[in-house]
Formats: structure tokens, sequence, C-alpha cells
């Protein structure tokens, strides 16, 4: 288990060489010289070159890539060019709201999407399964700007109940969560439905059902935890998605997290903002996928034993 | 009996209208104030941005400021000044002026910031006609001009030239800049989500009676709106158009409003066809109906202008050389050789560019010219506009109350980094240096109509209007000044509770 954990860790190394490369390349191509972003609008003809000169944007493109490959080495990401602060520092400034709202999306969908998805499947056809498909279908449509209006609208604005913005405290996270985990519930649900569709039609289930075990416990303690596995890399796909920043939600609550960081630098052309947000996030999905596998191993013993080969 | 009684209730009643009348308003502590961006830098001398004007405005000082209510220069720093020759100029400094960090502003502060700004892009142009600064004394410094620059302090009173401490920048110089001599201290900064800037007790000038600003930054502007509802935030910076009417109809809100001196313009490349011809561009302007655009870009929300000098010193109100003439247009198009009509791209960035150019993408196309619109990200627009590699485009100029020059020379000087149409005329390049250093008042101002009128007609750009501009704010706030470039003056404002 542990060589397996060392083994993934040590995969992240040309993952981040490749993302590095991939990111600076299209960063490169994209149209836009940074340099404008860096001087002012009337700044002349000198000092322009200047900046050019100061943050090396003459080199080749394959030196620039390489050094900035180097300083990766020594833990240095750069310095924006926009505040002038260094990108290490600013993304891990936002990186507490982001996992704040990933956490609590989370759980709200989880919450709402293993219930629905489970009463789903062991009532298949019925009027709960089909409530519950087009609760999860609209969850799934909604754009995240209107859902996001509609309850600071209402829980803010008329209710007076929660705050419509900014993070402050644990109640400042509920409507953002909510946005978000809407969706991610509305996939959960189905994930589960379609899992636990499966699984409560195996011979195990059938056979534990004769053996006298009580229904509910053949859906809980067979069903569901075999089902777990598809359940489980929905969710953690969902987590990393929501990791890499929610910039719709973000930018409706005011929450100050990486996605609207990571929008605003690539608008900005703020290449060192872009590029170390890109390899940092790498880097946390990496790791989410990481403990997902983890995770598989204590909800399936026999892919325990295969990381044990 | 009855006389004491009575005496002892008037004396009560008399105390008590006094009392009344003296009791001092009880002031919010802590006022927040939503904006749509955030501070991008610390330095006043590296960045330009509006967030940053404002806050420094309540951070740092210059040596004049603008009377924005009455016009003119009002005293900061500099206690008073005087013109001592065509070049010199001599600034008495405040003697009780301190910087946050207690050190006295002495007059070597002044010459270090002058000397300093000539390192930086965004400050370079604002010394540029400074020869030399010298510190006569502790609080006395003498401006030697190259010539006899008229807008030397409005050059001066520009928020990029606030006064910084040359020893806090030398022991730090990341957060040394931001050591300024203003009523507020910068104490938090949480990039993307709040600034907060307490009151400077020590403050040697008149002290604000607010004692914390929370600026927080909500990108959304109905989120911004709906904060300002639900009494989250005090005031709540430019909301949308389409809100305006509900704020004004709300009780428990007011409607803070003037005219900006942001104005819109279309900007044609006269370095690249077919706007390298001058009756293609004259075609352009008389195709243009400015009502339309303000109705549907800003909901009715600006004021329609006919030139590029905004209200104030030197503005020819009444020149008006186009006025939409369709027929007159197809004529300019057909002596230009574009008789059976024109494909152009109409290269833009924002959502209120992107509605302007709706506008007149249906407005060229009743005179021949089939307008293609290519929308943008801001950073590839401006590499285009450095780069002469567009044909139309749709940008905006804000003066920021730097002076009449102001008006002209960053846009439509040769080679200058504004001038994103590429004009270049030797006749307007001179004519603008001399109406700068010209001292009699009628010939600058005739020399500053002469350039109006020889620009418009050669219609490098066609201006549009000026967006109005609004701050929505609780009922309760008191004296915030407004800025028409923007950079609101929130230092002495205030809410009152209740």
């Amino acid at each position: 288990m542990y060589r397996y954990i060392l083994k993934r860790l040590l995969m992240l190394i040309p993952v981040i060489i490749g993302i590095t490369l991939v990111i600076y390349f299209t960063m490169d191509l994209a149209p836009g010289d940074p340099v404008y972003q860096i001087v002012s609008e009337r700044a002349s003809e000198e000092e322009i070159a200047a900046a050019r000169e100061e943050y090396h944007l003459n080199d080749p493109f394959l030196v620039r890539c390489g050094r900035y490959l180097l300083n990766l080495c020594k833990g240095d990401l750069g310095v924006s060019y926009q505040s002038k602060r260094p990108v290490a520092e600013i993304y891990f400034s936002k990186l507490p709201a982001t996992l704040a709202l990933a956490v609590a999306s989370i759980v709200i969908a989880l919450l709402i999407s293993i219930p629905l998805g489970i009463y789903a499947a062991t009532h298949q056809n019925s009027w709960g399964d089909s409530t519950s498909m087009i609760l999860s279908l609209v969850g799934v449509s909604m754009p995240n700007f209107w859902l996001g209006l509609l309850l600071v609208l209402a829980f803010a604005l008329h209710l007076g109940w929660l705050p419509s913005g900014g993070m402050n405290g644990f109640a400042s996270v509920i409507l953002p969560a909510l946005t978000e985990g809407a969706y991610l519930a509305g996939f959960m649900t189905r994930t589960t439905r379609s899992a636990m569709l499966d699984t409560i039609r195996s011979d195990y289930v059938f056979m534990a059902l004769a053996k006298g075990v009580s229904k509910k416990e053949s859906i809980m303690k067979h069903a569901f935890k075999n089902a777990l596995i598809p359940i489980v890399t929905a969710g953690g796909v969902q987590f990393a998605y929501v990791m890499g920043g929610c910039v719709v939600t973000e930018t409706v609550f005011a929450w100050p997290g990486i996605g609207r960081q990571l929008v605003e630098g690539i608008n900005q052309r703020d290449i060192p903002v872009v590029l170390g947000f890109i390899i940092l996030t790498a880097i946390v999905v990496c790791i989410i996928n990481l403990m997902l596998d983890i995770i598989y191993a204590f909800v399936d013993p026999r892919i325990k034993a295969q990381y044990s080969k | 009996m009855k006389k004491i009684v009575s005496l002892i209730l008037c004396l009560a009643m008399v105390l008590g209208t006094v009392s009344v009348a003296f009791a001092e308003e009880k002031v919010k502590e802590n006022v927040i104030v939503a904006l749509e961006e955030d501070l991008t830098l610390l330095d006043p001398q590296q960045s330009n941005g509006t967030t940053n004007c404002m806050l420094r405005w309540m951070t740092h000082s210059t040596l004049v400021d603008l009377d924005l209510v009455n016009g003119g220069f009002v005293a900061d720093l500099a206690s008073s000044w005087e013109q001592t020759s065509d070049v010199d100029w001599v600034f008495h400094l405040n003697e009780s002026a301190t910087f946050q960090n207690g050190d006295p502003v002495k007059a070597s502060d002044v010459v270090f910031t002058i000397n300093r700004a000539r390192e930086s892009s965004f400050t370079s142009d604002k010394v540029e006609w400074i020869k030399e600064a010298v510190a006569v004394d502790d609080h006395t410094v003498q401006i030697t001009l190259s010539e006899s620059v008229q807008d030397i302090l409005f050059y001066l009173s520009y928020s990029t030239m606030s006064i910084l401490s040359e020893a806090a920048v030398n022991a730090d110089a990341e957060w040394g800049p931001n050591v300024g001599s203003g009523p507020y201290t910068l104490t938090e900064w949480e990039y993307g989500d709040h600034t907060t800037l307490v009151r400077n007790e020590n403050y040697w000038a008149e002290m604000p009676k607010t004692k914390v600003f929370t600026f927080r930054i909500m990108p959304e502007a109905s989120t911004r709106l709906i904060a300002l509802q639900t009494g989250e935030v005090d005031v709540c910076t430019d909301p949308a158009p389409i809100e305006l009417n509900h704020i004004e109809a709300d009780q428990n809100l007011t409607l803070l409003t003037m005219a900006s001196e942001k104005m819109q313009y279309i900007t044609m490349n006269v370095e690249k066809a077919p706007f390298d011809n001058e009756k293609v561009r004259q075609a352009v302007a008389c195709a243009i109906n400015k009502d339309d655009i303000v109705i549907v870009a800003v909901e009715g929300r600006g004021t329609v202008t006919n030139t590029f000098f905004s209200v104030g010193y030197g503005r020819d109100a009444e020149i008006d050389l186009y006025p939409q003439d369709i027929d007159r247009a197809k004529a300019l198009l057909k002596e230009a050789g574009y008789e059976n009509g024109l494909d152009i791209t109409i290269s833009i960035s924002g959502e209120e560019k992107k509605l302007q150019a709706l506008v007149i993408q249906e407005q060229l196309a009743a005179i021949g010219i089939n307008a293609s619109i290519e929308e943008l990200d801001i950073a590839t627009l401006k590499t285009m506009f450095k780069e002469s590699n567009y044909q139309m485009s749709m940008y905006n100029w804000a003066n920021d109350s730097a002076g009449p020059d102001n008006n002209v020379r960053p846009i439509l000087r040769s080679g200058s980094g504004s001038n994103r149409s590429h004009f270049a005329d030797p006749y307007i390049d001179e004519l603008m240096d001399k109406a700068l250093v010209e001292k009699d008042d009628a010939t600058r101002l005739s020399m500053y109509k002469e350039i109006q009128r020889y620009v418009l007609e050669k219609a490098p750009i066609v201006p549009m209007y000026y967006n109005d501009l609004y701050v929505a704010a609780t009922k309760n706030i008191r004296n915030l000044t407004l800025d028409p470039s923007f950079c609101h003056r929130y230092a002495y404002s205030y809410v009152v509770v209740d």
C-alpha cells in the first residue's frame, strides 16, 4: 500500500512537467502581450523594452519554460505581474475559501443524493423515482448564476436569514454551497440510482434476502456497500472539479476563491498566476485522486488486495 | 413658588433644546463599501487603477488637491505655494504634517517622490516637465520646470503623485510606499476579498468621523446591490444601469450621481485600410446617431458629446461637425471610392462596448458598411492597439481632472501610448505643445478650440458620450464626495446611526 502511494506521488513529477509545458505553450500562443499589462498604457518604447528585459519576456520559449521549471523545483512559482505578490502566497490565501466551499457543497450533495438515489433505485418506476429524477435533472440543468441569485433574493433579501455574499463565518458558506451543491447533488443522485439498480439485482442480494435478511439490511449492508465505488468516484471527481475553482458561484457570492483569481489572471495575461494556480490545482487534484484510491481500498477489500501485490 | 417652578421648567426646556442642538450625530464605526475591483498594488507610483486611486486618497496626500466642489486647487501637504517665475514654483509644506509612522513630512520626501516618479511608466508623464526639484529647507520645495507648463498643478494633484516617505521606502521597498500622510492607514489587505483602512489617530489635519472603512470586493453588480439592500454594506459603487430605477424608488437608499469624465469613443486605425482614408472616417462620423447608442448601451444614462474635451477649461461645447446625415455619409464613402460599400471588423472588449458595437453595426449598415464584431479579452485588444493591428474599436478615456492638455496629449499625440487611432499630425503636436505653455488665457483657449476643430474634422476618433456616474448608498450616508474620474472621496464620509 505504501509503495503504491509513493509510486503515485512520484508520478506527480511527470504530470507537473507535462502540465507546465502545455500551459506555458498555450499561454505563449494566446494573443495579447503580457508586457502591456505590466507597464502603463502611456509607457514609452524604452520603458516597454526595460520591462520586457526585467521579466525575461524576450527570451526564447524553451529558455523561459526551462527557467520556470528550475524555479519550480526550488518551490518558487514566481511573482504576479499585476499585484507583484508571490503566486504561492496568493494561491494559499485563496485555498481555504475554495476548500470550505468544496467541502460544504460535497457534504450537501452527499446528504441529498445518497438517500434520494437509494430511494429512487429501490422504488424504480414509482412516482418517487420519477420525482427524484426530475429533481436531479433540475439540479444538473439549472445555471449556477441564476440559482445563486434566486437563493440570494430569497434567503438574504426577503427572509434576511443569510448573508448575500463574502466569506464571513459559517452562515456565509451556506448559499454558495447550496448553489454549487445543487448540480453535484443532481449528478450524484443519478449515479447513486444507477449504481444501486445494478447491485440490488445481484445474486448476492437475492441470496441475502433468501436467507432471511431484512430488505433494509440487504440494501444498506450488501447492495449499497457494493454500489459505493462508482459513487465515491463520482463524488471525488466532483470534489476535484470544485477545488479547481467555481468561477460563476464565486463571482455571484463574492467568494474569494481560486477560480475568480485564475480567470482574472487569464484575462490580464498574468502568466505566473495562471501557471502557478493550474500547477497547484493539478497537485491538489492528484492528491484527491490518490485519496480516492485509498478510500477504494477501504470500501472494497479486493482492491486493497490488489494494492498489496 | 409658581414663578420659581415656571422658571425651572423654562430653563429645563431651553437646556433641553440646546443639548439636542449640540448633540453629536451618532456615527457608524465601520463603514463598508462594496467595490467591483480590488486594489492591485500598494505602491502609488506603480498603478493607476480606480480602486488604487480611491484608496490612495485616504491613505496618502499630495502637495495640492483639486477642489471638486468649487473648482481650482486646495491645500493638501503644501499649505501655500507661489509661482516665482515662468518656470519656478515654490511650495511651503504644512509644518505639522506627518506620515503614518510618525515621521514629519519633509521637503526631501517631496524631492524623493518626484525623482522616483521619473522611473515609473505610470508617473513619468506627470514629472516630464519638471527639470529639477530642490529642498530649500525642511518645509520648502522649489520646483523648476523645463518650460512654463500651465498644467503643473494638475499633474502634482494626481493621486499617483502622492508624497512618499523616503525613509519608509528605503527601509522596505514593498510596504514602504504604502506609508502615506493621509487620514487612514491600510491595516489589512485580503486580496480579492476586502481591504481595511483604520483612522490615523495622529492625523495632522481635520480628523474624519468614521473610524474604520472596509472595502469589500463584490464583482457582480446585483450582489453588491442586494448587499446594500440587506444592510450588509453601506455603499454600492457602480450599480447596474438597469437597477437605477429600483434604487431611486427604495426609501432606505439614496442614489448619488454626476456626469463623469469617462468619454466613450469610436477609434479608427488611421494606419490601416479603409480608415487610412479620411473620407471613410468622416462617413462613419456622419452615420452615427449618438442618442441611440446612449439609450442602448447605458439605458440613456449618459451625456452625448461632440468633442473629446471634458467639461471644463478649453471645451468647445458648440462644436458639432458631424450631425447624423446618411446622405452625406454615403457621398463621403463614394468620394473615398467605396460606392459599393465595404467590409470592416469592429474589435471590442466588455459588455458596454458590445452594446455600442451592435448599434453602430446597424447604423453603418445604412450607409453600406458591413461591420462584423470581434469580441476579445482586454489583454488581446490592448496588444492590437499597440501593434496597430485593428480597424475600428470602441474604447474610453477619462481625463482624470488632470488639466486641459490631458484631453488631447495622451490620446492624440504622435506616438503616445494611449493614441489608439495612431493619429499623427505635426500641426496638432505643435499646437498642443504651444497651448500647454501659453500664458495668455484667450490665446490658449483659442488654441484648444482649434485643436478640437482640426482633430474632429480629420475624425480619427468619434466621441460618443460621457458616462453618468452612480453610487448607491444607505440614506444615512453623509459627506460622500463623488469624483468625476470615479475615484470617489470617502475619507470624510460617514453613516449616521438612526
